[in-house]
Order: structure tokens, then C-alpha cells, then sequence
């Protein structure tokens, strides 16, 4: 975030109101600025800020995470509350405020407005979610709620962008909204609430009937029996659809990315160059580019049952299963997240009010199947998991990585558990989690979302990865082997030549610590760049095996690894049960230099990370052990 | 009673809070709108048994068994 500059004639408005409330959908119409927004409580962590479109001069406008009362409980709040009664440390106190009213929680809402009242700064108010008043019997009109209320008001329905224009305009005269008077002493929530019930009652007239459609929903998707079971369904049909969806999308990227090395490889002139661009730049950034597809699938997917209101169910449904682990149904939505990054993960746990449940989630959100993993699990399930029916239309390969995804769920469990009853032993603290109304998806916020993670992803992959796969490709060809005069197959003499590079040295040096795993030099070679980031293993393990490869077609890292033999024992490259163990290892392994930067500013110090990567190297390396030794018992 | 002896479909009105609850979580379930004289239905509890989702004031709010027990209602 830039800090502001003592501009002249400077605003700040702040954008206030209680979770879930719509704040960030027109956040996002105000600055035109790119932000994820969803329909669970709690996914503003930090204060975001963007520049007023509307206005002439420099108005800035600070979304702030949602509050249900200035009194901070949670990491998230204390942001919010700092920022309000002006103790931020790097940022001004906002010059004027703009509260949203949740249309579905009106009484909340109204209590929320009157403690900014209390505040004493301009300050104006968005209706929002407007048609779920009509919905359930009640009329709601904006012109008499501002005469009430004494401040400017008005209605929005943000996902059909009705009345955004309205509101822009209003944002731009924050300098003429009323100032109310500072009350003298704070007023109590009973006091806030009644001075909200009678606004209500005044201004609705009638009592709002049931959100029915909600509750009609609400009595399937939260049944005893059929609740789990439509649960469970959206799970697999989540997993099934991630690889189902993306394989033609995939298939079509990895040919182009083929072509295109071809191509390059023709232009060239054969040598450094030539290896450099086609093996390390296009092969490699290539084979993590290619996953594109599937990346996007998981956050459609999980940003449209965030949209719907789905996820606030989910956490309702498993809060038990996480009470199990000692944790609780927020920390769920952490853990889900982390489905995604386990960065945004851990930022999410700011929102969980007790100290030893934020820190075990974070120590274990990493346990959660990222979207890094993703590109691994994809290459080694598809190349080693037949795709044939197993039951109906579930396929093998799409079970496969729904229980991959369960072995690091329940892993996180377990080691929460674990951490709960030893190290962070402490009280349970209160549990409270509120259930949205289901709200249609706001189509073009998801894929706003989507192109923002789009974004970011193809940017780690022509930054890190690229950056990485460079640095492999030299490592793997320096130091040079001379020449060998005689009738040597190229596959053999590129072989050696990796072999005798300080990478192969590396791997070689390796060996003992991974031979119980079944990884070879060359699969220590792959594994020590994704101690970076986890996606980098599919781009070394193709630089490594499309030069191990004879002849010129370097395509299908996947029937390589499925039929290539090492060209001096001409033993397979890549066994069956070192591929498992690369799996079980990568369940576990903390791979990610992100997630470690993440924890430290979390917890303020490196012996939090540190402890985090030892355990899980640990868990890693014991799970792949264990694979390799079951697998070459059962004679894989 | 406690909001925890609620049945399903059952409404009843808010009394007070047990001493038990501290005063910060106490103020934040005020500030949640659960304050004397507040109806309060229970509508149902997850499938596990924990949590049970409650009507307050038009909106859906869960809470544990644990919490609930700490909230006196009267019929």
C-alpha cells in the first residue's frame, strides 16, 4: 500500500458496514479497482484503497474488513477500529464516511451507522441488497430513509449495477455530507439497537416477512442427512470438474506450447542459445503455464459458491468436524482458502478472535492442496493413474486427486489436533458464524476474481518459475563435459552431461537423504527447485527428460515419465512407486517461499516458519518413505 | 432456561447472559443484536450436532451448544 502524500485539499473516505454486506462489490464500482468479493463474512483482511473515479480532485477511498461494532475482537477488526478513532500508525483517519445499510440485515446495519455517527465526521449511507426488502413484502424508499436518518442515502442492487452511477456521484460530494454531532459519552448496543428498531419501524411500517426462498433452501441444504450428502456431493463434483473440464482447454495449450518451442528451436542456431530458450525458457515456463486452465476452474468454482453462500454453509456443516481438531468452523473458511494459496489462507486467519486456533490454522493450512500443487499431482496422476470408469461417472484419476486433497485435509486435522492439545493448549473461546441469505452470483465479479488470479499466476510464472527454470537449465549444462569422440547416442552423452553438472551433482549429493523415497539424482534435481515453488518440479522434470529423451520429439512429458528409461541402466526413469512417493511427499512438503514469507509477518519472527517447514519436511519425508516401501511390497 | 433448551421451531424472548461470559464477548453478541427483549428462534442445529443456527432480528446467526447455554430466554 503507498502511503498518501500531504496532498492538497486531500479525502479519505472510508467504506464501512457489516460482513457480507455488498461493501466490496461497490468498492469495486467506486474505484474501478480489482478486488475479490464474495458472499461470506470475513474476506476483506486487510484495508484495501483505490482512487475515486468520479471525483475531480485526489479522493481516496479505504474498504474497510467488515465490523458488526467498533469494539475490535479479531486481528481484522483492530485494523478497522485503529484506522476509525485515527491510532493508525501509517495512515491518516478517514475525512468523511460512508456506511452501508445491508438491505437483508437492516437493524444490524442501522446499529452499525450509529456508532460512525458517533464518530462526528460527513457522513452519507448505501442501501444495498434493496430488492431482498421487496422480496420479502417491504418497501423501502431511500428519500425517506435519508430524512430520518439526516444524511444522504442511497439504494444500489449491486449485481444487476443499478444505482452505481448514484452513488459515484455521491461519493464525490463527500465535502457537503451532514456532520453529525459527537455524542457525548458512547452509546450502549441496547441503546443502538433501539434507536435502529424504531428507524425501521418507521420507515418500513410492516414487519418483513420470512427470506423464504433462503429458508426453503436452507431446509435441504442444512438437513441432517441430506445436508452432508449434498456436501460431499459439491466436493467431488469440485475435484471431478478440475480435471474433466480443463483437459481439452490443456491439451490444446500444451500443443501450442509444443509448436511454439519447435518453432523457436528452428529460428535458433543449434547451441547455448538454442538449449537456453527452448529447454529452459519455453519447455519450462511452458509446462507450469499449461496448468492454466485448471487453476481457473478451482477459483470459478470456489469463488462462485463464496458468491452464492454456499461456504458460510459449509463452514455451519464441518464446524463439528473442526471442533474435532480442537479449531472451529472459521477457521474452515481459512483452511478452504488455502485450497486455493495457503497465503490468502493465512491472511484469513486474522479474522479468528483466539490466538491458539489462528496460530494452529496457520501451522497448518500449508497441509491444505494448494493450487501449486495442482500442476504436480495433474502430471503424475495423469501419466500413473489410468483413466478408466471406477464408479459411474466418476474416472480413477479424478479420485485420485480427491483423495490426495483428503489425505492433506485430514493431515491438517490431525496435526491442528495434535497442536491444540500440546503446545498450544488454551480455552475454546466462543463460537459465532452467520449464515448470508443465497444471494445470486455476481457473475462479473467472479471473473474479475479469475483474471486477477489469472494474472498473478501467469506473473509468478514469468518471474519465479521463469527465473528458476533459467537457473536450472545453466546449472544442468555447467560445468560442460568435453566432448566424447566415438559412436555415444546423444540421449546417453546429454545424460552424462547433466549427471556431471553441478544440478546432477547436487541431486547426486542428495541421494542418501531420498533413496528410501526411490528418488533418483534426477528427481532430487526437480525437488530441490520446488523447495521455491511446488509447480517448478513439472518444469525441471521436463528440462531434465525431454534432454533424457531419445530423440527430437521432446513432447508428453507424461509418456516419458511413463516409458523413459534411463539411458545407461536403461532402468525406468521414473518408477511407479517413486512417482507415489513423490506424491505423498508433495502432500506434505512445505514448498513455497511465499507461505514462509507469509508466516513470518504474521507471527513476527522466523521460529514459527522455521518450526512449520522442519515438521513438515518431516511429515513429508516419512509419508514418502512409507509409499515407496508399500508400493515395492505390493510389487508397483 | 438457556437458548440451548430451545427445540427446533421454538422462539422464545432474550432474558439476559450468564456471568460466565466475558465482558468483551458478551458486548459482542450485544453488538450482534442479541439484547434483552430480543425474539430469538431456533431453527435448526447441524447434522454433527454443533452449531445451531438461530433467527435474530431477520438474520441467520450460529452459535455452540457451549454459547448457547450462556444465553438466558424466557418463554
Amino acid at each position: 500500500m503507498t502511503p498518501v502524500a500531504a496532498g492538497k485539499d486531500q479525502g479519505v473516505i472510508a467504506l464501512v458496514g457489516t460482513p457480507n454486506s455488498g461493501k466490496t462489490t461497490l468498492f469495486n464500482a467506486l474505484t474501478g479497482l480489482r478486488q475479490k468479493v464474495a458472499n461470506y463474512p470475513g474476506v476483506t483482511v486487510e484495508k484495501k484503497e483505490g482512487w475515486l473515479t468520479a471525483a475531480a480532485d485526489a479522493t481516496r477511498v479505504v474498504d474497510l474488513p467488515g465490523l458488526y461494532g467498533i469494539d475490535a475482537h479479531t486481528p481484522e477488526e483492530m485494523v478497522a477500529e485503529d484506522l476509525l478513532r485515527g491510532r493508525d500508525r501509517y495512515d491518516h483517519p478517514p475525512t468523511a464516511l460512508l456506511v452501508v445499510l445491508d438491505g437483508s440485515a437492516l437493524e444490524r446495519s442501522l446499529a452499525l451507522l450509529k456508532s460512525m455517527l458517533e464518530l462526528g465526521l460527513p457522513t452519507a449511507a448505501v442501501l444495498t441488497m434493496a430488492d431482498e426488502i421487496k422480496a420479502r413484502g417491504g418497501r423501502l424508499d431511500p428519500a425517506a430513509l435519508s430524512r430520518e436518518l439526516g444524511i444522504p442515502v442511497e439504494a444500489v442492487i449491486g449485481h444487476r449495477g443499478i444505482g452505481i452511477d448514484e452513488v459515484r456521484a455521491l461519493a464525490a460530494t463527500w465535502r457537503s455530507w451532514p456532520k453529525p454531532s459527537a455524542s457525548a459519552r458512547p452509546l450502549t448496543p441496547a441503546e443502538r439497537y433501539a434507536w435502529a428498531g424504531a428507524i425501521v419501524e418507521r420507515s418500513l411500517g410492516t414487519n418483513l416477512k420470512e427470506h423464504t426462498l433462503t429458508r426453503k433452501i436452507d431446509r435441504w441444504v442444512l438437513h441432517p442427512v441430506a445436508g452432508p450428502f449434498l456436501f460431499l456431493s459439491v466436493m467431488t463434483v469440485f475435484f471431478q470438474s478440475i480435471f474433466s473440464w480443463a483437459k481439452p482447454v490443456m491439451d490444446l495449450l500444451g500443443a501450442l506450447i509444443e509448436r511454439f518451442g519447435g518453432f523457436a528451436g528452428r529460428m535458433l542456431p543449434e547451441g547455448v542459445l538454442q538449449g537456453l530458450v527452448v529447454h529452459g525458457v519455453i519447455h519450462g515456463v511452458g509446462a507450469v503455464v499449461a496448468f492454466l486452465p485448471q487453476i481457473m476452474i478451482l477459483f470459478f468454482l470456489l469463488f462462485l459458491l463464496e458468491d452464492v453462500g454456499y461456504l458460510a454453509r459449509a463452514a455451519f456443516l464441518m464446524d463439528r468436524v473442526m471442533g474435532f481438531a480442537g479449531l472451529q468452523g472459521r477457521c474452515f473458511v481459512a483452511l478452504l482458502s488455502s485450497y486455493a494459496c495457503a497465503v490468502p489462507g493465512i491472511m484469513s486467519t486474522r479474522g479468528i478472535p483466539s490466538p491458539q486456533d489462528r496460530l494452529a490454522t496457520m501451522l497448518v493450512a500449508p497441509f491444505m492442496t494448494c493450487s501449486a500443487r495442482l500442476p504436480v499431482y495433474a502430471l503424475l496422476i495423469g501419466a500413473f493413474v489410468p483413466d478408466r470408469p471406477v464408479l459411474g461417472p466418476l474416472r480413477a484419476p479424478g479420485l485420485a486427486l480427491l483423495g490426495l486433497y483428503l489425505a492433506g485435509s485430514f493431515s491438517a486435522l490431525a496435526a491442528a489436533w495434535l497442536f491444540r492439545r500440546t503446545m498450544l493448549a488454551g480455552d475454546i473461546t466462543p463460537f459465532y458464524i452467520e449464515l448470508p441469505p443465497y444471494r445470486f452470483p455476481t457473475f462479473r465479479s467472479i471473473f474479475m476474481a479469475m483474471a486477477d488470479r489469472a494474472k498473478l499466476f501467469v506473473r509468478r510464472a514469468g518471474t519465479v518459475i521463469l527465473g528458476v527454470s533459467v537457473l536450472t537449465w545453466v546449472l544442468l549444462n555447467v560445468p560442460r563435459l568435453p566432448d566424447v569422440p566415438g559412436d555415444m547416442p546423444p540421449a546417453v552423452q546429454a545424460d552424462r552431461q547433466m549427471r556431471h553438472s553441478l544440478a546432477g551433482r547436487i541431486g547426486a549429493g542428495l541421494e542418501p537423504v531420498f533413496r528410501p523415497l526411490g528418488f533418483d539424482w534426477r528427481i532430487n534435481v526437480a525437488l530441490v527447485g520446488s523447495f521455491v515453488a511446488r509447480e517448478v518440479a513439472v518444469s525441471t522434470l521436463g528440462q531434465i527428460y525431454a534432454v533424457s529423451d531419445d530423440g527430437e520429439d521432446a513432447a508428453g512429458l507424461k509418456r516419458v515419465l511413463q516409458e523413459g528409461k534411463d539411458p545407461a541402466t536403461g532402468r525406468p526413469l521414473m518408477p511407479v512407486a517413486s512417482a507415489l512417493a513423490m506424491l505423498a511427499f508433495f502432500v506434505y512438503a512445505l514448498q513455497c517461499v511465499s507461505t514462509l514469507a507469509v508466516l513470518r509477518r504474521e507471527t513476527n519472527g522466523w521460529k514459527w516458519p522455521a518450526f512449520a517447514f522442519a515438521y513438515m519436511f518431516a511429515c513429508a519425508w516419512t509419508a514418502g518413505a512409507l509409499t515407496h516401501w508399500l508400493a515395492v511390497r505390493w510389487g508397483l | 432456561m438457556s437458548l440451548d433448551d430451545l427445540q427446533d421451531g421454538q422462539t422464545a424472548v432474550l432474558d439476559g447472559y450468564d456471568a460466565a461470559l466475558s465482558g468483551a464477548w458478551r458486548r459482542r453478541f450485544e453488538d450482534l443484536g442479541l439484547l434483552p427483549d430480543t425474539p430469538v428462534r431456533r431453527v435448526r442445529r447441524a447434522p454433527l450436532g454443533d452449531p445451531i443456527a438461530f433467527e435474530v432480528r431477520g438474520t441467520l446467526l450460529c452459535l455452540r451448544h457451549a454459547e448457547a447455554r450462556l444465553v438466558r430466554v424466557r418463554k
